[in-house]
């Protein structure tokens, strides 16, 4: 948005009325976004808060007012530190290969040997996996790294190689799940860039050619500055989605072996609603949304720095 | 004006009158939940339609909510939708709503008569009778005899010792896992230790004083050595990939004839059972018997528990839907209706009132029904224990299982849970 | 040697398309199986093997057709609603300049970082209290309102890229605001809105927590639900579950394969301007 600077020409003459009913239309036009959000993400969103400041099991009608107590426990609770560390390596581990391959596959997709429709066939395939739900997605995978009768050590075993005990291995349980969410993932952020290299136009790339410019040196001269925003996008809602994830590392993993590979919304579920104390949940799912706002607020400077850069 | 208002009401109560004696009952619907959903096809095709004809006005709905049920009744509880029938687990959920005024005392119903004491027992909370369990849960030990013949064992071990030898011979003859369970599942996870401590401490103890102490906080797991010492002794024997199994994944792995012997509940006697005989082409190989974790000069401890239980409203509704619900709720606990559950599950009914034509149990299991009734027994943990408790030493345990901790360390670890989350 | 290059690419390409494409397989030709032979046989199938019980059995047990009417109610009017708040708000952010508009854009944006799990139950509250408990419109309003921050910040990208001159053209014409967005903006807007169908629409036809939690799933199934069920406690039963997920997924793809040339057309326009 940076980037839009006044520049009103023709129509600035009447501008006091004219600019107010446009200012009140737009006012107007933001009612039923506002409605809704307003009542079914402000509101459980003010009690979600509410509630962190009580302790209270869901049920009864007595809440007790325990002020900043439940902050204070969250950090003694079991395995905490080490759930927000496996939090932050599964963000950002599959953050970072998501978009790095996804960019990979689309630029391999993008390549001009390939005809109109071998390229949607590749898109269509590549995108498929997203379209699965989750949970699906989670079972999946659980049934395939099963280390007696799953797919790949079966695999594994009849090509004569040792099976993987995928999931009871510490760090590697997190590389299991983190090739899970990559599979899961990859292509919605593949679509987008191809949709990026496809706005780069011919011309800017044939004009290079002409130049004197070595494929390489167009990679990374013009594609990769000119798809910096679609970097932007991918690795801002491609973290927010890693940090919201929730059933299919889950069922991947059941968060072993020990807290390893637990994430935080995870233990929001379990305080909130196994253990029925609401108000440590709701303590939980505050400080989760601090932390992705702030990762996330973090990322869009740092990002939208670079893409100025360019 | 007041007159006239007497008049109609007057009028009114009168039609009302006639019309409920026209129709002598308003059609009304019932809500169940059934958690295990492995006994719904039963429910669809046998006991909805049998029940509807024999109570026409009466409409009952089914809500099967599978294993993943945490969210639904959270908030079913939350948007004060409870159900006319629950089916009750013994924790914090179920306590909270018998404080809450949503489940009935059914001590006074005449259907509790035919449970036995210790089952009504361990579904009262603050003196509430809140729920009849579907059946008896117990620890078994599942064999699958032709591995042992490979490892030169022709019967079943009988003790301690003898087990552990057995597990040595299999790991050496044979290429199957000598033990295996369900790590995935805190049960039966838990399953195998709570054995140990039974069979270790039991006898010192007496009936009933481990749980106290658990429910307590007292309970320490390091003071006797021997707990530690024994988990020591079979954890080298467990199958890779143990704690990260699924009750499926083990009758999948016994079906396979890749493990010896599992742990697992009675429950899972139908699926365990048949996954022996289709690997073994034999059902005389099928073979189970109480875990013989017992010292050789002492008698075996085993570990047990209700089943998840039917508990009955106490929201406050119209008579006529209260009436119905009690009819439903007697009569699931009529031998003739209780049997098809029990059927479909192939678990041991605690029902008094059956009789034993009415009661199918898979035949290895039947064998030893008897010797369960006679053992001495331990409550399962999750009678006992706290979510937080349960969350906290399963994953110390499933760690064990892996090879990733020292025993030790998670039984020492297990002592300083329990002091801090305990009932 | 470039010639080489492109064959060896290519072949990469197919090689890792195929080998993504392993877990699809395994889950498909494991519809036609029996469970056992999922388990034994995982990469196989043949004569013996297939069989078609899985969905006869699947299309009665999850009653499918219900099934699929309440989750196709649930995510197209969610998507309405979606597309209606979502482009008159994007409108407003993009066009109008004030900072009112700035600072909306940025609360909406921040709203797509909260994680529903959170707010569930304070949210099942609030659906009780509206008396929408055990309705259909109670999760079209959740979806609508949960997938909105997205959908805004979509169309605000996108709008944002369309040229000034085109409006201030209309606006000479004599064109009202409301004219504007109506005539002018909307039908430019198509590729965004397939965009926005796939995006969120796939988050609210794949949901399971919502209407698990929120519908009774005898009077009113939905898909995710009804395949849930077939993840026993004991016994999960692979076959049925995946017959079921390529019944509830056909829909899906298909929408995708028709919505494609635009939904890249979205992406496109939108992508760059976050």
């Amino acid at each position: 948005m940076e980037k839009k600077t006044a520049s009103v020409p023709a129509a600035k003459i009447k501008k006091s009325d004219f600019e107010r009913s446009r200012y009140l239309t737009g006012v107007f036009f933001l009612v039923p976004a506002t409605v809704l959000s307003f009542i079914f993400v402000i509101i459980p969103l003010i009690n979600v808060i509410r509630y962190s400041f009580y302790e209270w099991n869901g049920i009864s009608d007595d809440m007790l007012w325990v002020g900043l107590q439940n902050f204070k426990t969250l950090p003694t609770t079991e395995g905490f530190w080490q759930m927000c560390i496996s939090t932050l390596i599964f963000a950002f581990g599959s953050t970072a290969l998501i978009v790095l391959f996804s960019f990979i596959v689309a630029m391999a997709l993008d390549s001009k040997n390939r005809n109109r429709v071998s390229r949607a066939v590749y898109r269509t395939a590549w995108f498929f996996p997203c379209i699965l739900s989750g949970s699906v997605v989670g079972i999946l995978w659980r049934i395939m790294y099963n280390y007696n009768n799953g797919m790949i050590n079966k695999t594994l075993k009849g090509m004569g190689l040792s099976p993987v005990n995928w999931l009871e291995t510490y760090g590697l349980t997190n590389v299991a799940i983190i090739i899970a969410a990559v599979w899961f993932q990859m292509g919605l952020c593949i679509v987008i860039f191809l949709a990026g290299l496809q706005s780069i136009s011919t011309e800017i790339n044939e004009a290079a050619a002409i130049d004197g410019a070595n494929e390489g040196q167009i990679r990374r001269h013009i594609i990769v500055p000119l798809m910096a925003p679609s970097i932007t996008i991918n690795v801002l809602t491609t973290s927010i989605a890693a940090f919201k994830m929730y059933e299919m590392p889950w069922l991947i993993s059941n968060g072993l072996p020990g807290y390893s590979t637990r994430l935080l919304t995870q233990r929001i579920h379990f305080f909130g609603i196994e253990s029925a104390k609401f108000g440590l949940g709701s303590a939980m799912a505050v400080l989760l949304i601090l932390v992705i706002t702030a990762i996330s607020l973090v990322q869009l400077v740092v990002l939208r720095k670079r893409e100025d850069i360019y | 004006m007041k007159k006239l208002l007497a008049l109609l009401m007057a009028v009114a109560m009168l039609l009302t009158m006639c019309v409920g004696l026209a129709e002598e009952h308003e059609p009304v619907t019932l809500q169940v939940w059934i958690v295990q959903t492995d006994w719904s096809d039963a429910w669809d095709n046998e006991m909805e339609p049998k029940f509807e004809a024999e109570y026409p006005w009466i409409d009952v709905e089914a809500v099967g909510v599978g294993s993943a049920n945490a969210d639904f009744i959270a908030a079913a509880i939350a948007a004060e939708d409870t159900p006319a029938v629950w089916q009750c687990d013994n924790n914090d959920t179920y306590f909270n709503a018998i404080s809450a005024g949503l489940l009935a005392d059914l001590s006074e119903m005449e259907v509790a008569q035919s449970i036995p004491q210790a089952y009504r027992d361990a579904f009262t909370h603050d003196g509430v009778l809140f729920g009849l369990t579907q059946g008896a849960a117990f620890s078994v030990l599942y064999i699958n005899m032709a591995i042992l013949e490979e490892a030169g064992w022709t019967e079943a071990p009988a003790n301690w010792d003898e087990f552990i030898q057995c597990c040595a011979d299999i790991a050496e003859k044979t290429d199957a896992a000598p033990l295996t369970l369900a790590g995935d599942k805190t049960t039966t996870c838990w399953m195998l230790y709570e054995l140990i401590i039974a069979n270790t401490v039991g006898d010192e103890l007496g009936l009933g004083v481990f749980e106290e102490q658990f429910k307590a906080g007292t309970f320490d797991f390091a003071a006797n050595p021997e707990i530690a010492a024994k988990l020591e002794q079979v954890v080298p024997y467990i199958m890779t990939g143990t704690s990260t199994m699924t009750e499926d994944d083990v009758t999948a792995a016994m079906t396979d004839g890749i493990a010896a012997m599992c742990i697992a509940g009675n429950w899972t006697a139908n699926n365990i059972c048949s996954g022996i005989e289709e690997c073994t082409g034999d059902a005389s190989k099928v073979k189970a018997v109480l875990a013989p974790f017992n010292p050789a000069d002492k008698g075996v401890w085993i570990s047990v528990s209700p089943e998840t239980a039917f508990g009955l409203s106490a929201v406050e509704v119209s008579d006529a839907e209260k009436e119905a619900r009690e009819i439903f709720f007697n009569w699931v606990f009529q031998p003739e209706n209780f049997a098809i559950i029990q059927n479909a599950r192939g678990t041991v009914p605690v029902l008094s009132t059956m009789t034993d034509d009415q009661i199918k149990v898979p035949a290895a299991i039947a064998e030893i029904v008897p010797a369960m009734n006679a053992a001495n027994f331990v409550y399962m943990g999750f009678n006992c224990w706290t979510s937080e408790f349960k969350d906290g030493a399963c994953t110390m345990l499933k760690d064990v299982y892996a090879g990733n901790m020292a025993v030790a360390d998670a039984v020492t670890g297990m002592t300083e849970l329990l002091q801090t989350y305990h009932r | 040697m470039k010639q080489l290059t492109k064959i060896v690419s290519s072949v990469v390409l197919f090689a890792f398309t195929v080998l993504m494409w392993v877990p699809i397989y395994y889950f498909v030709i494991g519809a036609f199986k029996k469970r056992t032979d999922i388990v034994k046989h995982p990469l196989v199938i043949n004569l013996k093997m297939f069989t078609t019980e899985n969905f006869s059995y699947t299309i009665k047990k999850m009653k499918l057709f219900s099934a699929l009417g309440n989750t196709a109610f649930i995510t197209i009017l969610a998507l309405v609603l979606i597309i209606i708040a979502g482009s008159l708000a994007g409108f407003a952010i993009a066009r109008i300049k004030g900072k009112l508009f700035n600072i909306y854009y940025g609360a909406v944006v921040s709203l797509m970082v909260i994680p529903f799990i959170g707010a569930l139950i304070p949210l099942i509250s609030l659906i009780k209290d509206l008396g929408l408990y055990n309705n259909l419109w109670g999760c079209v309003l959740i979806q609508a309102a949960w997938n909105l921050p997205f959908a805004i910040f979509l169309f605000t990208g996108f709008m944002r890229g369309i040229p000034k001159e085109l409006e201030e053209a209309a606006y000479i014409d004599g064109c009202s605001t409301v004219g504007i967005y109506w005539r002018m903006f909307l039908p430019l807007l198509k590729p965004v809105i397939a965009t926005c169908c796939i995006r969120s629409g796939i988050g609210i036809w794949n949901d399971y927590l919502v209407t698990n939690t929120l519908l009774n799933s005898v009077k009113m199934p939905t898909l995710m639900v009804a395949i849930y069920q077939f993840f026993g406690q004991y016994v999960s039963e692979y076959g049925y579950a995946f017959a079921g997920i390529i019944m509830a997924s056909l829909p899906v793809i298909v929408a995708f394969i028709f919505l494609q040339k635009y939904f890249i057309k979205g992406l496109t326009a939108g992508a760059g301007r976050g």
